[in-house]
C-alpha cells in the first residue's frame, strides 16, 4: 500500500479553485510514466527489503508483519508531511521535488540494504545469537522509512504537478468528481506499475538478475524518468543521468556480479564468521549460502546452519534408530535429509524404495557438487528416487494406496510458519493415510540435554500433543533433539534399548557400524520416563495449520533466549485470547458516541469522525486480511519468500480497482452515510467465511490452490479500497477544505494499515491462528458499524448530557485521548488479573504429613477449603490445614498476597509453614523457607504471631510482616473450622468489635455528618471552622485521608474487609457518595491537605501576597494534574508498582515521612499556595483530578448553595465545569481576588 | 504558550518557575523511588542465580533429571518436596 495517493485531492483543489487545467498530452504522459514508475519502484524496493530482513532476522516471520507495518506508518507520515510542506510553500514546484525524489531514493534504497545486511553490527548482536524482539521491532522501524517516506512524499507531489500541467490553465471551474476522476486514474497507474514490478521481481529479476543488478535496473529506470521530467538546473539532470549510468553499469556489466558477491560475502561474514562461503543460493524458499569449516561442509538458510556434512557418527546411529523402530520397513520415505548424509546411511539397509523429498531443484543442483562421494554415488542408486516439489504438496497428491513403512520428517524445526507446516495435526493426518498399517513416523525437534525449562518443555511438549492426537503409540528419545517416532500399531515403537538393540542387530547388514550397545547409553529409562512425564504434563495446544501453536511457541523461545522482555507480554495475551485486541476499540467507539452526545457534535461533522475510524479500521482490516493470506499462503502452498511481490502487487491492484471504480460510484450515490455501513457489513461476512474457505484450499492441488489465494489477494484490496472514496467524500462534505480533510483520511487509512501489519504478524496470527485473526476482524469490522449507523440516524441530543458537555481546557482531543488510554488500559488489567491461574490450594498427603505429622487427611469446602488431619488410629482431627491464600487474599507483601501452607493442630500450636507462591521479589524471598520453618512451634494461645516477636526476613520487612498474618489469619479460620473456636479468635472477634466503637471511627462518622449542613450552608466561616476540625482531627491526628492510593487498591482489588477497617470504608464511601450528588465537594470541605493549603491561602492573601497568573497560561498548566492521572495511573497498572502514584505530599505529611524529594514536593507546594489559590490541589494532585470528573455528575447540586460565577477567580463558569473544587467562596465573594493595601480594587 | 510567555509578568515568571520546579522534584522523585524494592536487574543475558537457587530448592524447578542417576537420593528429595 502506497497510501499517500489521496493527497492529490487536496492539491487539485488547492492550486486551481477557478481554472480548469489545460494540460499538454507530453506532460501528461510524463507524470503518469513516473507515477507508473514509482509503483514499480516501491513494489521492488519493499520485496527487497523483506527478502534482506528475513535472511538477518533468521527467516522469522514476524519481521513480515512488523516490516508492513512500519512501512505503511512511514507513507502515512510522509502523506501528512505534505500538508506541513504545503502550509509553509515548500511545494510550489512539485515536478522539481519530484525529480529529486526520483534521483534520492534509488540511492537510499542502496544504503538500507546495506545497513539491513550490517545490522547486527549496529545492535551488537554476535553471530548465531537471536535478535531481540524489541530491537527487531526497531530495527526494521528504522530500515523502512526512507524509501517509504519518500514514496509517501511523492505520489501526492505527482498528482499536484499533473494538475499544474506545466502551467497551463483555461478559466474554468474543476468539479469535485473531475478531481475524483483524475488522482483515481492516477492511482490505478500507480497499482499497476506495482503489478508488474511484481511480476518482474519475482519472475524476472530476482532469479537471473541478482540483488545487486536489480538495484542498478531500478536505479537506471528512476533515473531515467527523474531526467525526463522537465525542469531543473542543468546540474541537476546531470545527477539523473549519472544516476542511469551507474544503474546500467550495475546491472549490465560485470560490476554487478562483483558488488553481488562482495556484499554476499560482507553479509555471511557478519552472519557467520569464521566459514568459509563457498557458494550462495537464492531459492524459492530462502536465501542459501553454502560453507565450509576445515573438513565440514555446512547449509545455512536464512543465515542460520540448517545442517552440515560429513558427520558420519551422527547419521549412523539415526539411521540405526530409526530402521530399529521399524524392522523390516521396505520403503521409506524422506523429508531432508540427502544433504546430511542421512539418506546415503540408510540406502546401506534393506529397503526396497526410498523416496526423498527436496523443495528446491535449483539449490540442490547448486549443493551437490559439495557433497561427499557417497552421497552422490548414492545418488545414482536404483532404489532411490528423489522428488523435487513442497513436501506437503508432494504428501497430497500421493495416492492412498501408498503404504511408507518408515517416514522420516527431519528436515527442520517448526520455528517458521514455513518449516511449522511439517509439524501439525493437517500433515500428520495426511501422512498417516499413505503409511503401511505398522508404518512408522520419526521426526525431531529442539529439546535440551539436560535442562528442560517451561519454554523448551512446551515448545517440544506442542509436537508431542500433536503426534499424540494423530498416532496412539509414540516412543521418545530425549536429548539435544528430542526424536519422536509414531506409530498406528501397538508395541510396534518402543523405548526398550534392549529391544531395540535386538531388532538392529537382526537387520542383515554386512557390517554394523553403530554400536548397538550405545541405545543403552542414548535411552536410560529414567531419564526417557522424566521426559515424558515432563511433556505428557504440559497442556499444549494442538499443532494445525490454521492455527499453528507451535510457532508462537517458537517465538516465545526466541524471546526467552535473546532476553527479550516481550515474551511475558506474549504469554499474557495467548492467554486473553481475542478480548484484548477488541477492548481499545471498543472503548474509542464508546467515547466517540459519548462525545457526541456530549458536545453536540454536528450531523456533518459525525460523519467526518466516523468515517476516519471506518478508514482506520478498513485500513487495518485490509492489512491483516493480507497478512494472514500470506502466512496461511506461507503454511499451505510453503514459498511466499519467492511470491510475496507477487502476492502484494495483486492486493494493490485490488485496492486501485475498489477506490477507483467501486468506490467512486458509491460515493455519488443519494445516501453516500449509508454506503460505508453496507461496505462494513460485507467485509465482516467475508471475514467470516473465508476461515472456512482456506480450509478447503487446503485439499486443493497447488495450482488451483496458488490461483485461490492470488484471487483472495485481490479480493482482499478490492473491499478495502472501496472504502476510501467513500471516507473522503463525508469528509469532504463536512469540512468543504480537501486539504486538510484528504490528508487525514490518507493517513487514517495508512495508519490502520501499519497497526494490521504491526499486531497481524507479531500477534494474532501467532496467538490467534490465522482463523482467530478472521474472525476478530469481522468483530471489528461489526463494531465499527455502530458509529456508522448511529452517525446516519443519531437520535434527538439529550438536554442533559449536553449540560455536561461545558468543556473547561482548550485541549479536547487530548482530553478524550487520555480518557481512552486509561479506560482502555483498565479493562485491559481486568482482563489481566482475570487470566492469572488459581493460586495452589489442593495438595498431596505426603505433603501434608510432612508439614503437620498427621497421618489421614480428609479434604473439606466449607466454609473454607483445607485438610483435617488425624493421626493413623483416631477418629477425631487433631490438625487442620490450608493455604492462606484462601482467606487472607487482602494481605499484601510488597507485591501482592503471598500463599503459604500453614498447618496448625487443635492445640493452638503452629505445626509448620512453608512457602507456595507469591509475586514478590525472588532474591528478596530466597530464604524464606528456612524463616518459615523457624516458626514452627509458636503456642497462638499465647499470642499471634508479629514482628516484635520475629525477626523479619532481611530487606523485605513488608512481606515479612504480611507473611505472619496471613498465618494468623489462617491459624485463626482454619482452627475455628476444624475445632469450633480459635486461639486467636475471641481476641480478633474483640478486636473487631471495637473497630466499630473506636473513637475514631465514631468521631470520623460524626464529622462526616456535619459535613451536609456545612455544605448546604455554603457561608465561609462555618467551612472554615469545619476545615480546622478536619485538619486537626483526620489529618494530623488521625491520619486518615483518602487518596490516590485508594483508588488505585480498589481498581486493583486490593482492599481490607470491611470489618477490618471500618474507617477506611466509610470515608470511601462519603467520597463516592458525595461525588455522585454534588460533584467535588470532598476536595473543598473534607480533604486535610487541601484545608491546609486553603489555611495557607488565607495567610497568603492576608500577607498580601496572593496573586494571579494570567488566565490563559493558568489554565493551560492546571491540565498538568490530568495528565499526571492519566499516566501514573497507567504506569501503575502496567508494572503493578504503586509507588509511580506515591508522590502527592498529602499520603505522607500527617504520618511527617516528608524527606528527601518529597519533603521538596511539600515545601514548594505550601509555599506555593501563599501565592496562589491551594497551589497543589490546582495544578499537581492526580486524587482531584480523578474527583474533577465526579462535577459532570453532581446528580443532586441543588443541595448546595447557588455558586455564583462572576465571583470566582479561579476560572470557573459553569455548572459543570470539570475544575470546580467547591470551595463555595464565590457563593459570598469571600477571600476574592488580591488583597491591595488600599483595598480599592480587584485585580 | 510562546506568546504567552512573552508577555509575561513576574507573578507569571514566580507562577511557571514554581510549576517546574514542583514538576522537576516529582520526576526526581519518580525516578529515584518508583521501583522500590526491584532486587538485582534481571532482563536479558543475566541470570538471577540467587532467584535460580530458591526455585530449585523450592522444587518449582526440576533437577531430578540429574537424580535419575542416583535412586535414592530422589526418593528422599520427594519427601521434603511437594
Amino acid at each position: 500500500m502506497h497510501g499517500s495517493r489521496h493527497l492529490s485531492e487536496e492539491l487539485v483543489g488547492d492550486t486551481l479553485p477557478r481554472c480548469r487545467p489545460v494540460v499538454s498530452f507530453s506532460h501528461r504522459f510524463l507524470v503518469y510514466l513516473a507515477l507508473f514508475a514509482l509503483g514499480l519502484y516501491a513494489q521492488i524496493a519493499q520485496a527487497l527489503l523483506i527478502r534482506e530482513s528475513l535472511v538477518v532476522f533468521y527467516g522469522n516471520d514476524i519481521s513480515l508483519g512488523v516490516f508492513f507495518g512500519s512501512w505503511l506508518l512511514w507513507v502515512a507520515v510522509g502523506s501528512v508531511s505534505v500538508i506541513w510542506l504545503r502550509q509553509r510553500h515548500w511545494i510550489e514546484h512539485p515536478l522539481t521535488l519530484l525529480r529529486r525524489l526520483f534521483s534520492v531514493l534509488p540511492v537510499v534504497l542502496v544504503l538500507q540494504v546495506l545497513a539491513t545486511r550490517t545490522i547486527r553490527l549496529f545492535l551488537d548482536v554476535p553471530a548465531s545469537e537471536l535478535i531481540p524482539l524489541g530491537e527487531l521491532f526497531a530495527s526494521l522501524l528504522l530500515i523502512t522509512l526512507p524509501t517509504s517516506l519518500g514514496v509517501g512524499l511523492a505520489f501526492p507531489l505527482a498528482c499536484k504537478a499533473l494538475v499544474d500541467g506545466g502551467g497551463q490553465r483555461s478559466g474554468e471551474n474543476v468539479t469535485s468528481d473531475a478531481r475524483v476522476g483524475g488522482v483515481s486514474r492516477l492511482y490505478i497507474v500507480d497499482a499497476l506499475g506495482a503489478l508488474l514490478g511484481a511480476v518482474l521481481f519475482t519472475f524476472v529479476l530476482i532469479e537471473w538478475a541478482g540483488v545487486w543488478r536489480s538495484l542498478g535496473i531500478v536505479a537506471a529506470l528512476m533515473g531515467t524518468i527523474s531526467a525526463m521530467l522537465r525542469g531543473g538546473s542543468g546540474g541537476f539532470r546531470l545527477s539523473a543521468w549519472s544516476l542511469v549510468l551507474a544503474g546500467l553499469m550495475l546491472a549490465a556489466t560485470p560490476l554487478g556480479g562483483t558488488v553481488d558477491r562482495a556484499m554476499e560475502r560482507l553479509r555471511f561474514s557478519i552472519l557467520q564468521p569464521g566459514l568459509e562461503l563457498l557458494d550462495t543460493v537464492e531459492t524459492r524458499y530462502g536465501h542459501i549460502n553454502i560453507a565450509r569449516l576445515g573438513s565440514q561442509i555446512s547449509v545455512i538458510e536464512d543465515g542460520r546452519i540448517i545442517t552440515s556434512f560429513p558427520d558420519r557418527e551422527a547419521v549412523q546411529q539415526e539411521a540405526a534408530y530409526y530402521t530399529a523402530q521399524a524392522p523390516n520397513a521396505e520403503r521409506a520415505l524422506v523429508f531432508g535429509g540427502l544433504a546430511s548424509g542421512l539418506v546415503t546411511e540408510l540406502l546401506r539397509y534393506p529397503l526396497k524404495q526410498v523416496d526423498v523429498v527436496v523443495e528446491d531443484r535449483y539449490a540442490f543442483e547448486r549443493l551437490r557438487s559439495y557433497l561427499p562421494a557417497d552421497t552422490r554415488e548414492a545418488l545414482q542408486d536404483s532404489r532411490l528416487t528423489v522428488h523435487f516439489s513442497d513436501g506437503r504438496g508432494f504428501v497430497n497428491q500421493l495416492q492412498r494406496r501408498e503404504a511408507f513403512d518408515l517416514v522420516l520428517v527431519v528436515s527442520a524445526d517448526p520455528s517458521s510458519a514455513h518449516s511449522n507446516r511439517y509439524f501439525t495435526q493437517d500433515f500428520y493426518q495426511a501422512v498417516s493415510k499413505r503409511m503401511a498399517g505398522n508404518g512408522v513416523l520419526c521426526t525431531t525437534v529442539s529439546g535440551a540435554a539436560n535442562y528442560l525449562g517451561n519454554e523448551v518443555r512446551s515448545y517440544s511438549g506442542s509436537v508431542y500433543h500433536t503426534l499424540s492426537s494423530v498416532f496412539p503409540e509414540l516412543a521418545v528419545a530425549p536429548g539435544d533433539r528430542h526424536v519422536y517416532c509414531a506409530a498406528a500399531m501397538a508395541g510396534r515403537v518402543t523405548e526398550d534399548p534392549s529391544i531395540l538393540e535386538k531388532r538392529y542387530l537382526a537387520i542383515p547388514l554386512d557390517e554394523h557400524l553403530f554400536p548397538s550397545v550405545s541405545f543403552f547409553t542414548l535411552l536410560p529409562p529414567a531419564r526417557i520416563d522424566f521426559v515424558r512425564q515432563q511433556l505428557a504434563a504440559e497442556v499444549s495446544e494442538i499443532n494445525t495449520d490454521s492455527r499453528p501453536v507451535s510457532y508462537y511457541l517458537n517465538m516465545v523461545l526466541w524471546g526467552k533466549f535473546s532476553g527479550s522482555l516481550v515474551v511475558e507480554w506474549l504469554q499474557t495475551l495467548h492467554k486473553l485470547g481475542s478480548l484484548p485486541y477488541l477492548v481499545p476499540l471498543a472503548v474509542f467507539v464508546v467515547l466517540l458516541l459519548l462525545k457526541s452526545a456530549l458536545e453536540k457534535t454536528a450531523p456533518a461533522r459525525l460523519r467526518r469522525q466516523v468515517a476516519t475510524l471506518s478508514l482506520v479500521v478498513l485500513g487495518m482490516i485490509a492489512m491483516a486480511m493480507q497478512l494472514a493470506l500470506l502466512l496461511s499462503y506461507q503454511a499451505q502452498v510453503g514459498f511466499v519468500f519467492s511470491r510475496i511481490a507477487l502476492l502484494n502487487g495483486l492486493f494493490m491492484t485490488g485496492l486501485a480497482l475498489g477506490a477507483g471504480l467501486l468506490g467512486q460510484r458509491l460515493a455519488g450515490s443519494r445516501r453516500p452515510g449509508l454506503a460505508p455501513a453496507l461496505l462494513l457489513a460485507l467485509v465482516a461476512v467475508i471475514l467470516l467465511a473465508i476461515p472456512a474457505l482456506l480450509e478447503w484450499l487446503g485439499q486443493l492441488q497447488q495450482v488451483p490452490r496458488e490461483a485461490w489465494y492470488l484471487a483472495l489477494c485481490l479480493l482482499a484490496g478490492l473491499l478495502t479500497g472501496t472504502g476510501f472514496p467513500l471516507g473522503f467524500r463525508q469528509a469532504q462534505t463536512d469540512t468543504g477544505e480537501v486539504l486538510h480533510s484528504s490528508g487525514v483520511i490518507a493517513a487514517a487509512d495508512d495508519l490502520g494499515g501499519a497497526l494490521g501489519g504491526l499486531v497481524t504478524g507479531a500477534l494474532l496470527v501467532p496467538l490467534l491462528g490465522t482463523q482467530g485473526t478472521f474472525y476478530l476482524l469481522a468483530l471489528s469490522a461489526g463494531l465499527v458499524l455502530v458509529p456508522v449507523l448511529y452517525a446516519e440516524y443519531a437520535p434527538e441530543p439529550i438536554a442533559a448530557l449536553q449540560l455536561r458537555g461545558h468543556r473547561t481546557f482548550p485541549w479536547g482531543g487530548l482530553s478524550w485521548a487520555l480518557l481512552f488510554v486509561v479506560c482502555s488500559s483498565f479493562i485491559l488489567l481486568i482482563l489481566v488479573q482475570g487470566a492469572q491461574p488459581e493460586p495452589r490450594t489442593r495438595f498431596s498427603d505426603a505433603t501434608l504429613a510432612q508439614l503437620s505429622g498427621s497421618q489421614r487427611f480428609e479434604p473439606c469446602e466449607k466454609p473454607v477449603p483445607c485438610y483435617l488431619g488425624r493421626a493413623a488410629d483416631s477418629s477425631a482431627a487433631d490438625t487442620v490445614s490450608l493455604a492462606t491464600i484462601t482467606v487472607a487474599r487482602d494481605i499484601r507483601g510488597y507485591a501482592g498476597p503471598l500463599n503459604l501452607l500453614v498447618a496448625v493442630d487443635s492445640g493452638g500450636i503452629l505445626r509448620g509453614v512453608r512457602y507456595l507462591e507469591s509475586d514478590e521479589t525472588p532474591s528478596y524471598i530466597a530464604g524464606i523457607d528456612t524463616w518459615l520453618a523457624g516458626l514452627s512451634g509458636h503456642d497462638f494461645n499465647h499470642s499471634p504471631l508479629a514482628l516484635d516477636g520475629v525477626d523479619a526476613l532481611s530487606g523485605a520487612t513488608l512481606s515479612s510482616r504480611a507473611a505472619l498474618a496471613s498465618i494468623n489469619r489462617a491459624a485463626e479460620v482454619g482452627s475455628r473450622a476444624a475445632f469450633g473456636n480459635s486461639p486467636i479468635g475471641a481476641r480478633k472477634a474483640a478486636e473487631q468489635r471495637s473497630a466499630w466503637m473506636a473513637p475514631q471511627f465514631v468521631i470520623t462518622l460524626v464529622l462526616l455528618l456535619i459535613f451536609f449542613p456545612v455544605y448546604r450552608d455554603g457561608r465561609d466561616g462555618p467551612r472554615l471552622l469545619y476545615q480546622a476540625a478536619v485538619l486537626g482531627i483526620l489529618g494530623f491526628g488521625f491520619n486518615t485521608l483518602v487518596t490516590e492510593m485508594d483508588l488505585i487498591n480498589l481498581s486493583l482489588g486490593h482492599f481490607a474487609s470491611v470489618v477490618d477497617n471500618p474507617q477506611r470504608w466509610l470515608l470511601l464511601g462519603f467520597v463516592l457518595l458525595t461525588g455522585l450528588l454534588f460533584g467535588q465537594a470532598y476536595c473543598g470541605y473534607v480533604c486535610p491537605f487541601g484545608a491546609l493549603q486553603e489555611f495557607i491561602s488565607r495567610l497568603g492573601r492576608y500577607l498580601y501576597l496572593r496573586s494571579y497568573p494570567q488566565h490563559p497560561l493558568e489554565l493551560r498548566l492546571r491540565y498538568i494534574k490530568f495528565v499526571l492521572l492519566a499516566l501514573l495511573l497507567v504506569a501503575v497498572w502496567i508494572s503493578g508498582d504503586k509507588t509511580w502514584l506515591a508522590f502527592n505530599p498529602m499520603q505522607h505529611l500527617f504520618a511527617g515521612h516528608v524527606g528527601g524529594w518529597l519533603g521538596g514536593i511539600t515545601v514548594v507546594s505550601l509555599v506555593g499556595s501563599l501565592f496562589y489559590y491551594r497551589f497543589w490541589c490546582r495544578y499537581f494532585c492526580p486524587f482531584g483530578a480523578f474527583l474533577a470528573l465526579s462535577n459532570k455528575l453532581a446528580l443532586w447540586k441543588s443541595f448546595g448553595p447557588t455558586r455564583r460565577y462572576e465571583h470566582c477567580d479561579i476560572g470557573v463558569h459553569n455548572d459543570y465545569d470539570v475544575d470546580c473544587i467547591h470551595c463555595h467562596r464565590c457563593v459570598t465573594a469571600a477571600d476574592f481576588g488580591v488583597r491591595h493595601r488600599q483595598e480599592r480594587k480587584l485585580d | 504558550m510562546e506568546k504567552l510567555l512573552n508577555h509575561s509578568r513576574l507573578r507569571d515568571l514566580r507562577f511557571v518557575v514554581l510549576v517546574l520546579l514542583n514538576l522537576f522534584l516529582i520526576s526526581g522523585f519518580l525516578v529515584s523511588g518508583a521501583g522500590g524494592e526491584s532486587g538485582p536487574p534481571g532482563g536479558w543475558r543475566r541470570i538471577d542465580l540467587q532467584a535460580l537457587q530458591t526455585r530449585i530448592e523450592a522444587g518449582e524447578l526440576v533437577d531430578t533429571e540429574a537424580s535419575w542417576y542416583h535412586r535414592e537420593k530422589t526418593e528422599k528429595a520427594g519427601q521434603g518436596r511437594e
